[in-house]
C-alpha cells in the first residue's frame, strides 16, 4: 500500500514538472521575464493579466514569478533568468529600501529593463531606465480633495473622519497619507484616529472598522479607505452595526465592490488607480526601452476621481 | 487558611488575573470597552479562530498537529463564493466548502498515519499539505479578492450578528462532552498520550488519527466559510500565517503540545484571552506592532505560569509527602 | 560461508536510505538535460548564493533539532538583526555592528534557551512567544519602515569576490565546517547527541543536559543573526519582515537532510544536502518557466514526497 502510494506520489510530481516544464515553447520571440514582489496581492492579478496581454499584442513571450515581497529572492530570479538568455526583463520592487542592489545589478546587465508600481529608493531612481508607477502623492491628493468635497456636499456640525490605512512601510501607504494630510494642512476637518493599520487585508479592516465604531459609534462622519480591498472589509463591518447611510464613505481603488458601492450611491467617489493601464503602460514602455528608442524616466499611471457617473469609463477587478 | 486559598486561586488562573487587570485598567481609560456591544464584537472576532482552535485541540491531544488549517481556511472560502456566484443553492455551495476540508483532512491523516508518524512527520507532511493547498487556492483567481454576489439568506446570516459566536460554542461545547463522556474521546487521549500502547491494544489507531486530521480540516473549512460570510468576499491568501494564531489559542488556553491531555473548553478560553487582549490594546490606542510584542511574552507568561505552578505543586506534594509520615 | 545479498536488493536498500541524496542526483541529471542554462556557471553560482544566507542558520537549527527541541524564532531574529545591523551600520560603523548585532541574536537566543532548559517550558511555546515579540519590536524600533544603508565598507565587503563567489558562501562554508567539527569532535557535541537521543538516560549518567540545551538555543540566536548580516551584506537594507519564512525552511532542510526531529541522531552535513535540494528546486522551477502558484505546489508536493520516502525508509530499519 505505502509502496503504491509512493509511486503515485512520485509519478504525479514528475508529471506536474514536465508539464509544467513543456509548456515553454521557443519560437524565437523575444522573452520577458517579470519578478513580482505582490504576486498574490489582488491589484497583482490584473496588473500581471495587462502585462500578458500587451506582451502577446506586441510579440512577446513573457514568464511571470513571484518575489514573495522578498529582494533576495528577487535578485536570485533574475540571476536565474539573465543565466537562462531572456531578453528583457521587468522589476517589480517590494520595499524601496531594498531595491538599490537589484537596481544595479539589473543594470549591470545591460539588458533594457524597467520598474514597475513601487517606486524604487531616492538614492537610485535616476539609474532606472524608466519607471511606470503612480504618483502615489497624487492619488493622496485626490483623497484629500475629495474628503474637502465631502463635506461641502453634506455639511454637519462636526467633521470627523476615520482613516484606514494600509502597511506601514509601504511606500503607498506613506505616500498617500503625504498626499492626504498636504491637502488637509490647515483644515477644520478632524481624524479622530491615530494611525489604523489594517495591512491591505478585508478581515483586518473589518476588526478594525468594528472597534472604532465601538470607540467613537456616531461621531464619525466619513469613513476613508486606502484601498479597495480594505473597503470591503470596512463595509462589511458597518453594514453589520446598522450604520449605512449614517456615514459617508470615500475610498481608492476599483474593485467591483467599488464600483457595486458606487452606483448604490453609498459610496461617494473613488480614487483611480487603474492595474491595467499600468500594466499595459509597462510592455509599452519596455518595447520603446529594446527598439532603443528615447523615452521618460517616469511614467505617471494616470489618476483623478471616479464618481458614479464616471463607473464605465474604468476597467474594474 | 484563606490566605492560602487565595495564593491556589491566583497561581492556578495567574492568567486569567492577569487579563482581568488589563480589562478593569481599559475599562477605566476608554468608556465603551465594557460595553455590551464591545465584548460581543470580541466575541465575534475570534469565533473563526476558535472554530479552528477546537478541531486543533483535537489533533494535538491525539498526539499530533495540523500546520495546514489557514490555506484550508483560504481555500473553503474561495470554494464557497465561487459557487455562489456560479448560482449554486448557498447549502451545497457550504457543503461543497466543508467537503474541500473534510478531504484535504483525509489526506493528511492517511499520509501521517500510513508512515506512523509522530511530531516531526506530521510536521513537515502538513506543512507541506499547506503549501499545496495555498496555490491550489490561488489557481482560480491568481490573488483577486473574489466578491460574493450573496442574498440575505442562510449563508450571509453565519457570518452576522450572534451566529458565529453561536457556532462557535456549541461546537466547543459538543467538542468537550464527545471528548470527556464518550469512548471515541478516550480514545483520541488514549492514542495521544502513548501511540504504541494503543496500537498494542486493539484500537485501530490508524483509522482513529485519520479521523482527528478530518475533524481538523472540517472545522477549518467551517472557519473558512465564517470568515467568508463575515467579509461577503473571499481572499484567497487570508489563512497565511492563521495556523499560529490558532496553535497559540490551544496553548494559552492549557492544551499540552505533547499530546494525550487537553480541553476544548480551555481552548475557547485562550481564544477567548488573546482576543480581549487584543481588543483592549486597539481600544487603547495601542498600534499593531506594540500588540505584537505584548502578545508573544504573553504566551510565554501562560503557559509559564502553568508550568511553575505544576512544579511547585509538584514539589509541594513530595513535601507534605515526607514529612506526613 | 556467509550467503552475500543479491546485488539488486542492495542496490534499491541504498537508494532508499540515501533517499534524498538519490532524489537530488537525479534530478540534477534531468535538469541538466532539460535546460542547458541549469548547467553554467552563472546559474550554479547563483545557486550557491541563494543556499548560503539561510544555510547558515539551517546549520544551528540542526544542532538544535538534535538537541530533541526546535526553534520557531529564527526568523524574527533574522529580520530584527537586518535592522539592528542596517541601523548601526549607519550610526557606528561596520565592526561594532557586527558586534553588536550578533552578541543580540546571542541573546535572544540565550533568552529562549533559559525557558527552555531552565524552567522546562515548552520550545514551540517560548519560540512561538518571541517569534512574535521579536518581530513586534523589530518594527517599533523602525516605526515599521524599512531602512537601507550606504556604508561603503559594507558595499566593499558586498563587491568582495574570489572568482565568482562572494564571501557569503565562504561564510557558509566555514560555519558548516565550525559546527561539523564540534559536532562530530568534542565533548560538548557529544553531550548535545545524548541530550537529544534520551533526555533521562544523558541527565543521570551525569551529562550537564540544562546546559546542552541552553547553549544550542544560543548558538541558533548568533547564526540567525549571522545570516541576517549576510543578508544585510547582500541587499544592505533593513526590515523586520525579512526572513520570515527562514524557521520552517530551516527545520524543512533539516529534516530532509535526514535528521530525526525526534532529536540525538543526524548532522550537519546531512542538513547541507537539505538546503541544496531545496536551492536547486527552486532555482530549478524559475527556469522551467513555472509559474507562480504552480511553483508553489509543486514545492509542497516535494516536501510530502520527500518526507513520505524517508519515513517509509526509517521504518525498514527499525523491521
Amino acid at each position: 500500500m505505502k509502496k503504491t502510494f509512493l509511486i503515485v506520489l512520485s509519478l504525479l510530481l514528475v508529471g506536474t514538472m514536465v508539464s509544467a516544464a513543456g509548456k515553454k515553447e521557443d519560437d524565437g520571440a523575444k522573452k520577458i521575464f517579470m519578478s513580482s514582489a505582490y504576486y498574490t496581492a489582488p491589484y497583482g492579478a490584473p496588473l500581471q493579466e495587462a502585462v500578458k496581454e500587451k506582451a502577446a499584442a506586441l510579440g512577446y513571450s513573457v514568464q511571470i514569478v513571484d518575489g514573495e515581497e522578498n529582494a533576495d529572492k528577487q535578485l536570485s530570479q533574475f540571476k536565474a533568468a539573465v543565466a537562462d538568455g531572456y531578453d528583457a526583463l521587468i522589476y517589480w520592487p517590494g520595499d524601496q529600501a531594498s531595491s538599490p542592489p537589484l537596481v544595479e545589478y539589473l543594470n549591470s546587465t545591460k539588458l533594457p529593463w524597467v520598474a514597475l508600481n513601487t517606486v524604487v529608493d531616492d538614492s537610485v531612481i535616476d539609474l532606472v531606465p524608466c519607471m511606470i508607477a503612480s504618483d502615489e502623492v497624487e492619488i493622496g491628493r485626490w483623497l484629500g480633495r475629495l474628503i474637502i468635497k465631502y463635506f461641502k456636499d453634506n455639511p454637519g456640525k462636526t467633521k470627523n473622519v476615520i482613516y484606514i490605512e494600509g502597511s506601514p512601510g509601504s511606500s503607498y501607504t506613506e505616500n498617500l497619507t503625504i498626499g492626504v494630510n498636504e491637502i488637509l494642512k490647515g483644515s477644520d476637518i478632524n481624524i479622530l484616529n491615530d494611525h489604523q493599520y489594517a495591512q491591505y487585508d478585508p478581515t483586518k479592516a473589518m476588526v478594525i472598522m468594528e472597534d472604532m465604531l465601538t470607540k467613537f459609534g456616531r461621531s464619525i462622519d466619513l469613513v476613508v479607505v486606502q484601498d479597495g480591498g480594505m473597503f470591503q472589509g470596512a463595509y462589511s463591518a458597518i453594514q453589520a452595526a446598522g450604520y449605512v447611510g449614517k456615514l459617508g464613505l470615500l475610498c481608492q481603488g476599483q474593485d467591483l465592490i467599488v464600483r457595486e458601492k458606487l452606483l448604490d450611491g453609498e459610496l461617494y467617489a473613488s480614487v483611480a488607480q487603474d492595474p491595467f493601464t499600468e500594466g499595459a503602460l509597462a510592455v509599452e514602455m519596455l518595447d520603446k526601452v529594446i527598439k532603443g528608442e528615447t523615452i521618460e524616466k517616469w511614467v505617471a499611471t494616470p489618476t483623478g476621481a471616479i464618481y458614479a457617473a464616471d463607473v464605465d469609463k474604468y476597467r474594474w477587478f | 487558611m484563606n490566605q492560602k486559598k487565595v495564593i491556589d486561586i491566583v497561581r492556578n488562573n495567574g492568567i486569567i488575573l492577569v487579563i482581568l487587570l488589563l480589562i478593569i485598567i481599559t475599562s477605566i481609560i476608554e468608556r465603551n470597552f465594557l460595553t455590551f456591544n464591545n465584548l460581543l464584537n470580541v466575541l465575534r472576532q475570534v469565533s473563526v479562530v476558535g472554530i479552528v482552535a477546537c478541531g486543533m485541540t483535537y489533533c494535538i491531544i491525539g498526539g499530533a498537529f495540523d500546520l495546514s488549517v489557514g490555506s484550508v481556511v483560504s481555500l473553503s472560502g474561495v470554494i464557497t463564493i465561487l459557487s455562489i456566484n456560479a448560482g449554486t443553492n448557498e447549502y451545497m455551495a457550504i457543503l461543497y466548502g466543508l467537503l474541500a476540508g473534510v478531504a484535504i483532512g483525509i489526506v493528511n491523516g492517511i499520509l501521517i498515519s500510513s508512515i506512523d508518524g509522530r511530531t516531526g512527520e506530521a510536521f513537515i507532511v502538513t506543512y507541506g499539505m499547506q503549501v499545496v493547498v495555498a496555490a491550489i487556492a490561488l489557481f482560480p483567481s491568481n490573488g483577486l479578492f473574489i466578491s460574493g454576489r450573496i442574498s440575505p439568506g442562510f449563508f450571509k446570516s453565519m457570518g452576522q450578528g450572534v451566529m458565529p459566536i453561536v457556532i462557535f460554542l456549541c461546537l466547543a461545547a459538543f467538542m468537550e462532552f464527545v471528548l470527556v463522556k464518550t469512548k471515541y474521546g478516550r480514545k483520541m487521549v488514549f492514542i495521544g498520550s502513548n501511540l504504541h500502547v494503543a496500537k498494542m491494544s486493539g484500537i485501530n489507531v490508524k483509522f482513529n488519527r485519520i479521523t482527528f486530521f478530518a475533524i481538523s480540516g472540517l472545522l477549518a473549512s467551517l472557519g473558512g466559510i465564517v470568515l467568508c460570510s463575515r467579509v461577503t468576499s473571499s481572499n484567497p491568501t487570508v489563512g497565511l500565517n492563521f495556523e499560529m494564531d490558532v496553535i497559540a489559542a490551544v496553548v494559552v488556553g492549557g492544551t499540552q503540545l505533547s499530546g494525550g491531555k487537553g480541553s476544548v473548553l480551555r481552548t475557547v478560553m485562550g481564544a477567548v484571552i488573546i482576543g480581549i487582549m487584543g481588543n483592549a490594546l486597539n481600544i487603547l490606542g495601542i498600534t499593531a506592532y506594540h500588540q505584537q510584542i505584548v502578545k508573544g511574552l504573553l504566551i510565554i507568561v501562560a503557559v509559564g505560569m502553568d508550568i511553575l505552578n505544576k512544579q511547585i505543586k509538584l514539589r509541594e506534594m513530595a513535601h507534605d509527602t515526607v514529612f506526613a509520615g | 560461508m556467509i550467503q552475500s545479498l543479491p546485488d539488486k536488493k542492495k542496490i534499491v536498500t541504498f537508494m532508499l536510505e540515501n533517499a534524498v541524496s538519490v532524489f537530488l542526483v537525479g534530478f540534477i541529471i534531468f535538469m541538466v538535460f532539460t535546460k542547458r542554462s541549469f548547467s553554467t556557471w552563472d546559474n550554479i553560482v547563483n545557486i550557491i548564493n541563494e543556499s548560503s544566507i539561510y544555510g547558515i542558520a539551517a546549520c544551528a537549527m540542526t544542532v538544535v533539532i538534535i538537541s530533541g527541541e526546535f526553534d520557531l524564532s529564527a526568523s524574527s531574529v533574522f529580520g530584527w538583526s537586518t535592522v539592528l545591523f542596517t541601523l548601526c551600520c549607519n550610526t557606528i560603523g561596520i565592526v561594532g555592528a557586527f558586534f553588536i548585532t550578533l552578541a543580540c541574536g546571542a541573546l535572544f537566543g540565550a533568552f529562549n534557551g533559559y525557558l527552555v532548559a531552565k524552567i522546562r517550558i515548552p520550545a514551540f511555546v517560548v519560540t512561538l512567544g518571541t517569534m512574535i515579540s521579536i518581530k513586534g519590536l523589530a518594527y517599533v524600533v523602525t516605526k515599521a519602515q524599512p531602512i537601507n544603508t550606504t556604508n561603503a565598507t559594507l558595499r566593499a565587503i558586498g563587491n568582495f569576490h574570489i572568482g565568482d563567489i562572494s564571501i557569503i558562501p565562504i561564510v557558509y562554508l566555514a560555519v558548516i565546517l565550525l559546527f561539523f567539527w564540534f559536532l562530530r569532535y568534542t565533548k560538548f557535541g557529544r553531550d548535545i547527541y545524548a541530550t537529544g537521543g534520551n533526555y533521562e538516560v544523558a541527565r543521570l549518567s551525569g551529562i550537564n543536559v540544562v546546559f546542552s540545551k541552553f547553549m544550542v538555543f544560543t548558538m541558533l540566536g548568533a547564526a540567525a543573526a549571522l545570516a541576517g548580516m549576510m543578508y544585510g551584506v547582500r541587499i544592505k537594507a533593513g526590515w523586520a519582515p525579512y526572513g520570515q519564512d527562514l524557521s520552517l525552511y530551516c527545520i524543512t532542510a533539516t529534516i530532509i537532510g535526514g535528521t530525526s526531529l525526534l532529536g540525538g541522531n543526524g548532522g550537519v552535513h546531512k542538513t547541507v544536502i537539505g538546503v541544496l535540494l531545496l536551492a536547486v528546486l527552486f532555482n530549478a522551477l524559475t527556469l522551467l518557466g513555472v509559474s507562480g502558484s504552480m511553483q508553489k505546489f509543486i514545492r509542497g508536493l516535494v516536501l510530502i514526497t520527500v518526507i513520505m520516502l524517508d519515513a517509509v525508509v526509517v521504518k525498514r530499519q527499525r523491521e
